[in-house]
Formats: C-alpha cells, sequence, structure tokens
C-alpha cells in the first residue's frame, strides 16, 4: 500500500509539473511576445512623433516679401514670397489673406520649397489701401507663420 | 524535487532576461530618440540665438552708373551672408511699382567690417530722381528695410515753423522743417532730400508781396536718418509786403507721401516798438559783448588768465578779430573762475565750432602765379552746376573764376545735362561731380586761365570711372580743341578691349601728336569704380608725362616742329567738344560715366613729379574732403592760476573738413565771403558732468596734431561775424547746461562810473532818451537788486529835458550812469556810498529807450550776462 501509493503520486507530480511547466512556457511566451509587440508599437510611434517634431523644428519658413500689388491701379493682387531659412524642405499648403472685410484661403499644390530656396505666390486679392492685410502661411508639418501689410 | 526546482528557475531566469533585455533596449532607444530630439532644440536655439545676433547697419547709400551702391557695416560678432537684394519702385505707387529681387551671389561681410558696393552686381538701372523701398535679406532670414529717396509709404513725423513768424518788410524769417524718423517698421531713410517750400501767398501776390530764397536748403540733405533721429533743415527768405500780408510755406521730403508736408505761415506787419526794430542799438558792452547762456565765446583778451593765455566767456565777440599763423598753434582759453558758489555743468554733448579756413594747396606746390583752375563743387549753390574759383589765393584774378561760373558760352542749357554734384560722388567725403553718360560742362577758353600755348601745362583731378565691361568708344574726362590737330586732352579707353581702362594724355601743337598713356590694371584697368588721382603734365615742347595714384606710367616724348598748341573752342569736361548743343539722347558718343572731383589746371606749370617732396606726390596725398587735417583736444580743470588739477577729457583727435579759403559769394563775384572764407566745422565731443568749486577754472586746449598738407588757420573773436541772421558766429564752444550761468571776465569798480560800450548796427542813426535808458544789477546769490540812470552819451549829458547826441551808424558810444544804487536817481557824488550796489556777483542788464532818424522809435533789453562789482 505504501508502495504503490507513492508510485501514483510520482505520476501526478511529473504530469503536475510538466502541465506547469508548458502553461509557464506558453504564458511566459506570449506575455514576452506581447510586451514585444507593444514596445514596438511605442519605438514606432516615438521615432514618428520624434521625427515629425524634429523636423518641425527644423522647418523655417520666412515671409520675406508681401507686395500688395496696385497692378494698373486695380488693387486686385498680392505678391507673397516665402523662403526658407531653416535646415529641412517644407511644403507650403495653404496662404490666407485677410483684412477686416474678407478672407481669402489660397490651397497649394506645388509649395515645396528646398533649403535655402524661395518662392514667390501670387494671388488675385482686393486690398484696400490704409487697410491692414494678414497674410498667414501654412505648411504640411503644421507650421503657421504670419505677417501683415499695408498700402498707404 | 531539486533538479524541477532548478529547470523552473532557468526558465524564469530565461523570460526575466528576455523582458529585461526588452524593457533596457527600449529605454536605451528612447533615450537616443529623446537626445535627438534635444539636439535638434539646441540647434534650433543656437539657430535663432545666431538670427537675433546677426546685426549691421547700412552706412550710406548712394547711386553708382544708375544702380544702387550700398555700403553695409557687420557691427556684430557673426559672418553674415546677403542674399537676396528688393527694390521697390515708390515714386509712382498707383502705376509702375514694380518690386524686383535680386539675388546677391552671397555677399558675405565679416564681423566688424565693411562691405561696399552692394547693388552693383544687380542687372537693373534705376533712375536718381525716383524713390526706392529696399530690402537687404541675409542667409539667417533677417530683413533689413530702409528707404532711399523716398519715405512715400510711411508718415513721418515733419514740422515747419517759420522763425520769426512775423517781420517787417525786407525783413529775413527762418524756415525750420524738422523730420523725426518715426517709421513704425523702424527703417532707415537714405538720401533724406527736403523739398523747396513753395510760398502761397495770401491777401497779396507778387510782386506786391515776395518770398525771395536766400540760402538753403542746408543741409541739402542727410545721407542716413536712422530710426527716431531728427533731421532738421533751413531756409532763409527775404519777405516783402505790407501788413497783413501772409504768407505760407508748404514744404516737406522728396518722394515723400502725402502726409509727410507741413506748412508754416509768416506775416508781415509794421514794426512800431520793438525788441528787433530796423533801427537798434547791438553789440553792446563793458569791453565785450552781450551774454550767450550755454555757450562760451572765445576772447583773445589775455588780461586776468594764467599764462597770458586767452579768455572763454559767455559773451559775443568784442574785438576785430584774431587770424592764428598756419599751422594752426596751440591754443588754449580758460573759463573765469567763480568766487562763491559752485557750479555743475551736466555731462553730455560739448561742441566746439571754430571759425577756420585752409590753405589752398599743400606747402611747396606752385599757384602757377594764379593762372588756372581750381573745381572742388563744395559751394552750397553748387548742388547743379560745377562752379568753382580760379587756384589764386589773392582773389585777383576774376577771370578763370568768370570763365567757370558766369559768363560760360555754350554750356549745357538745363540741368539734366549739367553733371550731378553732391558728397556721394566726391573722393574723401567732399562734394564731386557725376557724369552720366549724357551729363557734361564747359570753361570758357581763357589765354591767361587754360590754353595750353607753347609753355608747359599740367592737369590733376580724382576720377572714378564707372566699371563697365566695355565701351564702344572712347571716353573724354578734358578735351580742348574740336579738331584733329592743336588740342590737348585726358581720356580713358578707346573703344578697344585692349587698351579698356587705359587713360591716356595727349596734346597736338599741329604737326604730331604726343601721347602718354597708362598701364591697364588687372580687373577692367582705371575703369574699375574706384577713386585713382590722374595728374598728367606737358613737360616740354613734345614732352609730357602721365602719373597715376602718384606714380609716373609712361613718359613720352615727341618731335619737333610748331611747338604752340592753339586750339579753338572752349574747354569740355566730360565730352568731345561739340557744336551740337545738348546730348538728349541716352549715350552721347565719347561722353564719359564717372566722378570728378578736385580738378585743378595749372596754365603754365609743369608738376615735378613723382617723389615724396615733389608736387605731384603732394598733391596725391593731400585731402580735401571731411579729413583735411586732425585737431587734438584736451580740457583739464584748474585752480585759478592756471595749476591743473584734474584731467577732464585726455587728448582726443579728431579729423576736420576742408574750409576752402577762395569760395566766392554768390552775391559778390570781386570778394570772398566771410561765411564761406571761414567756413570751419564743429568739433563735438562727450564730457561728464563737471563740478567747478570757487576758484576753480576750466582749462580747454586745441591744436593741430597732423594734417594732409593742408594748413589751417583759425579766426578768433571776431565782433562781425553773427551780425545779420544766418550769419556764422565767432569761435565758440558750446557745452552742456549748467546750473548758472558761466563767470565772465567783465568787472566793474563800483567806486567809478559805469561806462558801457554801444554800438549802433544801423540801418538808421539813433537818439535815446533819459526817460528809459537804464542799466540793472540782480545779485546772483542773493535778493538785492539795483539800477543805474543814464547820464552820459559820449560825455554829453542827458536830462528830462534833452536827449542824447545823435548817434549815426557804424558809430561807437560810451554811455556813462549814475550810481547804480538800490533807489537810483540822480546823486553824481555818491560811488561807493550808502545805497550803493555792494561787492558781488550780479546779472547785469541794458535797457534802450530811443527812436531813430525815420521816426521809428524802439525798446532794446542787452544781457550782459554776470559781472563781478568790486570796489
Amino acid at each position: 500500500m505504501k508502495i504503490s501509493h507513492v508510485k501514483r503520486r510520482a505520476l501526478s507530480t511529473v504530469v503536475t509539473t510538466a502541465m506547469m511547466l508548458t502553461a509557464v512556457a506558453v504564458i511566459g511566451t506570449g506575455v514576452v511576445l506581447w510586451s514585444n509587440s507593444n514596445l514596438r508599437t511605442f519605438e514606432n510611434n516615438l521615432a514618428i512623433s520624434a521625427s515629425n517634431n524634429t523636423n518641425k523644428i527644423n522647418e523655417v519658413p520666412l515671409i520675406e516679401d508681401v507686395q500688395l500689388d496696385p497692378h494698373g491701379g486695380a488693387k486686385d493682387r498680392v505678391n507673397v514670397t516665402v523662403s526658407n531659412v531653416g535646415n529641412v524642405g517644407f511644403r507650403v499648403t495653404t496662404i490666407t489673406i485677410s483684412d477686416s472685410g474678407q478672407t481669402k484661403v489660397n490651397t497649394i499644390a506645388s509649395g515645396n520649397i528646398p533649403i535655402h530656396s524661395s518662392q514667390t505666390f501670387s494671388y488675385s486679392y482686393n486690398w484696400q489701401s490704409n487697410l491692414i492685410t494678414t497674410i498667414q502661411v501654412q505648411t504640411a508639418r503644421g507650421t503657421v507663420i504670419s505677417t501683415q501689410a499695408v498700402h498707404p | 524535487m531539486r533538479s524541477r526546482r532548478g529547470l523552473s528557475s532557468v526558465v524564469g531566469v530565461v523570460f526575466a532576461i528576455i523582458a529585461l533585455g526588452t524593457t533596457v533596449g527600449y529605454i536605451t532607444y528612447s533615450m537616443n530618440v529623446l537626445d535627438n530630439y534635444n539636439q535638434s532644440v539646441l540647434a534650433r536655439n543656437q539657430q535663432s540665438t545666431d538670427t537675433i545676433n546677426e546685426k549691421f547697419q547700412v552706412s550710406s547709400v548712394t547711386f553708382v552708373g544708375n544702380k544702387l551702391n550700398v555700403t553695409v557695416t557687420n557691427t556684430g560678432t557673426l559672418p553674415i551672408n546677403f542674399t537676396k537684394i528688393y527694390i521697390t519702385n515708390s515714386s509712382t505707387p498707383s502705376t509702375t511699382a514694380w518690386v524686383k529681387s535680386y539675388s546677391l551671389n552671397s555677399i558675405i561681410v565679416p564681423p566688424a567690417n565693411t562691405k561696399t558696393n552692394i547693388g552693383q552686381g544687380v542687372n537693373t538701372w534705376l533712375n536718381t530722381n525716383y524713390g526706392y523701398n529696399v530690402k537687404l535679406v541675409t542667409s539667417r532670414g533677417n530683413i533689413y528695410p530702409f528707404f532711399i529717396n523716398s519715405v512715400s509709404q510711411q508718415p513721418l513725423d515733419v514740422k515747419v515753423q517759420t522763425i520769426p513768424p512775423t517781420v517787417s518788410n525786407q525783413f529775413d524769417t527762418t524756415v525750420l522743417m524738422t523730420v523725426t524718423n518715426n517709421a513704425t517698421n523702424a527703417a532707415p531713410i537714405t538720401n533724406l532730400v527736403p523739398q523747396v517750400p513753395s510760398p502761397n501767398y495770401i491777401g497779396c501776390s507778387p510782386p506786391t508781396c515776395t518770398a525771395t530764397l536766400v540760402a538753403g536748403p542746408i543741409p541739402a540733405s542727410y545721407p542716413v536718418l536712422q530710426p527716431g533721429e531728427t533731421a532738421t533743415f533751413r531756409w532763409q527768405y527775404t519777405i516783402t509786403g505790407v501788413a497783413g500780408n501772409q504768407i505760407t510755406f508748404t514744404t516737406g521730403i522728396l518722394n515723400g507721401g502725402a502726409s509727410n508736408t507741413a506748412t508754416a505761415n509768416v506775416v508781415v506787419r509794421d514794426i512800431v516798438s520793438s525788441l528787433t526794430a530796423g533801427s537798434a542799438l547791438i553789440q553792446t558792452g563793458v569791453g565785450t559783448s552781450a551774454k550767450q547762456n550755454n555757450t562760451m565765446f572765445f576772447h583773445t583778451e589775455t588780461n586776468l588768465v594764467p599764462s597770458s593765455k586767452y579768455q572763454a566767456m559767455p559773451f559775443y565777440a568784442d574785438t576785430s578779430g584774431t587770424t592764428t599763423s598756419s599751422p594752426w598753434p596751440n591754443i588754449q582759453f580758460f573759463t573765469k573762475n567763480a568766487t562763491t558758489g559752485t557750479i555743475l555743468m551736466y555731462s553730455g554733448q560739448m561742441n566746439a565750432s571754430f571759425r577756420y579756413t585752409n590753405d589752398k594747396l599743400p606747402s611747396g606746390v606752385s599757384d602757377n602765379s594764379n593762372s588756372g583752375h581750381m573745381l572742388h563743387f563744395n559751394r552750397n549753390y553748387c548742388q547743379t552746376l560745377p562752379c568753382d574759383r580760379p587756384i589764386d589765393s589773392t582773389n585777383g584774378n576774376n577771370n578763370c573764376y568768370n570763365d567757370v561760373e558766369t559768363n560760360v558760352s555754350g554750356r549745357p542749357s538745363s540741368n539734366t545735362n549739367r553733371p550731378t554734384v553732391g558728397s556721394a560722388y566726391g573722393v574723401n567725403g567732399s562734394n564731386g561731380a557725376n557724369f552720366n553718360g549724357v551729363q557734361w560742362y564747359n570753361i570758357n577758353a581763357d589765354s591767361n586761365c587754360n590754353t595750353a600755348g607753347s609753355t608747359s601745362f599740367s592737369i590733376a583731378m580724382w576720377f572714378k570711372a564707372d566699371a563697365k565691361t566695355n565701351y564702344d568708344t572712347k571716353q573724354y574726362i578734358w578735351r580742348v580743341g574740336t579738331g584733329s590737330s592743336e588740342y590737348y586732352e585726358v581720356a580713358i579707353g578707346d573703344g578697344t578691349s585692349g587698351n579698356h581702362g587705359r587713360v591716356y594724355f595727349a596734346f597736338n601743337p599741329g604737326s604730331s601728336t604726343i601721347t602718354c598713356q597708362s598701364d591697364i590694371p588687372a580687373g577692367g584697368g582705371y575703369m574699375d569704380g574706384k577713386w585713382h588721382y590722374l595728374a598728367a603734365m606737358r613737360t616740354g615742347d613734345y614732352a609730357c608725362n602721365i602719373t597715376i595714384d602718384g606714380v609716373s606710367k609712361q613718359t613720352s616724348t615727341g618731335s619737333g616742329g610748331d611747338n604752340n598748341i592753339s586750339p579753338s573752342g572752349p574747354v569740355s569736361i566730360g565730352r568731345f567738344p561739340s557744336t551740337t548743343g545738348d546730348c538728349n539722347s541716352n549715350r552721347c558718343a565719347n561722353n564719359y560715366y564717372g566722378s570728378l572731383d578736385d580738378i585743378m589746371f595749372w596754365n603754365n606749370h609743369a608738376l615735378s613729379c613723382c617723389s615724396n617732396n615733389q608736387e605731384v606726390y603732394k598733391m596725391y596725398h593731400t585731402n580735401y574732403g571731411t579729413g583735411a587735417f586732425q585737431v587734438g583736444f584736451v580740457l583739464d580743470k584748474t585752480d585759478q592760476n592756471g595749476v591743473k588739477l584734474a584731467n577732464i577729457i585726455p587728448l582726443t583727435t579728431k579729423s576736420m573738413p576742408f574750409v576752402d579759403q577762395e569760395q566766392w559769394s554768390s552775391s559778390t563775384s570781386t570778394s570772398p565771403d566771410k561765411n564761406y572764407y571761414w567756413a570751419g566745422g564743429n568739433y563735438t565731443i562727450s564730457v561728464p558732468q563737471i563740478t567747478l568749486s570757487p576758484g576753480q577754472r576750466l582749462n580747454y586746449t586745441f591744436y593741430e596734431v597732423s594734417n594732409s598738407g593742408l594748413n589751417a588757420k583759425v579766426r578768433l573773436d571776431d565782433k562781425n561775424f553773427g551780425t545779420s541772421t544766418g550769419d556764422l558766429l565767432s569761435s565758440f564752444i558750446q557745452y552742456p547746461n549748467s546750473n548758472a550761468t558761466m563767470p565772465s571776465y567783465l568787472q566793474y569798480n563800483r567806486c567809478t562810473a559805469l561806462d558801457l560800450i554801444v554800438y549802433n548796427s544801423g540801418p538808421y542813426g539813433s537818439w535815446v532818451t533819459y526817460q528809459g535808458t537804464r542799466v540793472s544789477f540782480d545779485n546772483i546769490y542773493g535778493t538785492d537788486s539795483y539800477a543805474g540812470i543814464i547820464h552820459y552819451v559820449n560825455g554829453s549829458s542827458l536830462t528830462s529835458n534833452q536827449d542824447s547826441i545823435f548817434m549815426p551808424v557804424g558809430t561807437t558810444n560810451t554811455f556813462e550812469f549814475y550810481p547804480i544804487q538800490t533807489r537810483p536817481d540822480q546823486n553824481g557824488n555818491q560811488y561807493c556810498g550808502t545805497g550803493t550796489i555792494p561787492d558781488g556777483t550780479f546779472d547785469m542788464n541794458l535797457f534802450i529807450s530811443g527812436y531813430d532818424e525815420h521816426g521809428g522809435s524802439f525798446l532794446r533789453q542787452v544781457p550782459f550776462g554776470t559781472v563781478y562789482v568790486y570796489g
């Protein structure tokens, strides 16, 4: 009785141990894989976020010149020169021209400006003498700069 | 049991290692990413700091060859790369208003360096009469806007006033315009040029009433007006009219906007009784003249001054004047020591204004027996005309002067075709003449002044030929003679690439042409846009020598025959002599492009050349501009005996401008105007606050440290200055405000009769009356005051029934007074007696009541300032 009792206990212990080990291995592997996956996701998100923010920091657009062009007396044209004085290229997506009585949003399809370059954008806009005109330039990365001009 | 525990431990350890490794790796990666981000932030901050620290100033902007010539000084600590320039025509904004941007091909200016000629490489053509808004852009994104000739798009603070606003018939008024650069974009304004005031007559019309411009604008322009700075322009007008007539002057800025103008009125009125009536007794004094606050005039009296030096005191000049020997010697002036009280002279700008004049030529350079020409283009009214004088020093040879100034046959009929004169076109900061390929000028042919004949002669000048790649013709700088023989000339280039930028000097007596030519330095020869000094001499019948920048470039000898050069026609400057008049096209054949200055012609003399003590060398090193000579200044505080107690300003040297002793008045062609002859210049320096205790003096020492060859002599204590409106004052020093008037050297012995010297400057003879003529003394350090009644004029007594004797114009008269008392009366025997003025320091004023020979009456108060009374 004593011997057979010992044998049963040994078998169940082995089986139990094997099951425990299997469970631990499976669960452990799952946890490791899950945490790896999460960390990879975090890593990717971090890399993308850091890259975007770094580029945004290095992106320095400058409104170099605003010309409220009399255009032969019609006063219907505004020329905006944007230059890149930063370390990365950027793309101008919208230029908004406004004053107290009107706002005009101009969407730009080809606004790429490489570093140390500039580009002049010309838009029809009925500006008024002695009225402050605000020009706002937005890039694809979300950088927004603005300036004001007035024609006596 | 042991082996099972070991296996689970191993498995656990494996998982732990994996988890730890992954976590450590993620953290490490995160740290690296954050570090990179941090580096970007730091780099961006550095870039922003660099952008802020990028500092420069536009020190001048001119037009050269119808292009901008911008001079920029890097005042920061970083090199600056100018990448672009925007030029906007603002003269006609409603129609043309073009804006153009140009790449500057990376113009780099190191720290503390100056870059000139910015804009000269731009492919554009600018009208020098138009206004332009200009912007310079740097690689770091800084934008520096400024205006040239134009303030049309910025309202400025412009104010105009007339001084005085009411005048009598035929009196002068000064129109004073102040312009403050308060533009909201904080941009400097360059080449600020005022508009000549336009008179508008109210209640009358010419010729019943008139406003005649006598002088101005003074100055003609401001080179740069920084934000917050104020420019002042003035014009002097003579007003005629009857009482009630009003004249409105409207002025503003050339190319300014509609709001950049202002107006001021002057009203004509009859002056029955006035402090400034035409019949006036002026220039009075106890051996000197009236007080001037915050100003001390340099007097030549030496009494009461340590070491027999000169007096400096707040009274106008009172002698006929003294001219120091040339070169300007060491001259020292002492203020009078105060006897009581402490004087505080506050810190600020001190300005010493000297009346001086320079020699016309360096010592050792021949004046050629006063035969020839000398053109410096420095006269105020020579802004549109070249004008000058003979080379002589005696004012006697007016023929050569007239050859240039008046009766010049065949000269351009309009200013458009005459060279543009201004400081932007001169060497060493002085005026010069610019020729744009169309402009030219003539000097009359004159055998006494510029006809070469059979003798030697010399032509010398500074020239700056425009930098051009090539021209299809020869450019004539100086040419006499219209034919292929009998001529002499100076020219540059001949239209071929092989001789581009070469300078020629040639003459032809009829039989052959003798030519001396320069070398051709790399980069366009002498057509390089830089100043060079040319001296070309006919050294013999058939011999010549051409020198540039003091170095002989070629001597040449020809063959014999007729040696007499007898050209026809005038001296043409800037073109080949033509009988067709002006050339109104874009380019006249053979006309000169560039600037000329200090043009001189010796009619019978070949300059010696070219060692250090010879004439060409001396002329090359002579500065006829803003640095003709250098004056040193030392300010010490001393005790009453002149022993130095402290140095306030150590030796400081400043450059002084050339003053041409032969500059002529526009109103008299026969004698020099003293205001031009002794135009002088200012010596301005910052001084700290100075405390003068009783017994202490200030010792001003000025002396000439060096000169470029032109000695200077200074005029002191000349009462003939300052006698009319717009006149210069005798040499003086103007100091910042003080808490009390500086002590004077005037003294009055109260135990004797007070005699005052009174000068009648006209225009009418006068009498003074007993009833209204008094002298008063106000105790500066007390509350007591005293006065005296007029007793004698030139020894003739005045009474309540008898006025003074007649005092004709131009006479000096002595006014004697009864004793100075607390209650003035006619007791003439009480000097030093009871109730008379005691010892002390008083502010003295003379009050004169009188009438003139035309029936006008006048009242006049003459302040004498501080007088020390003793007895």
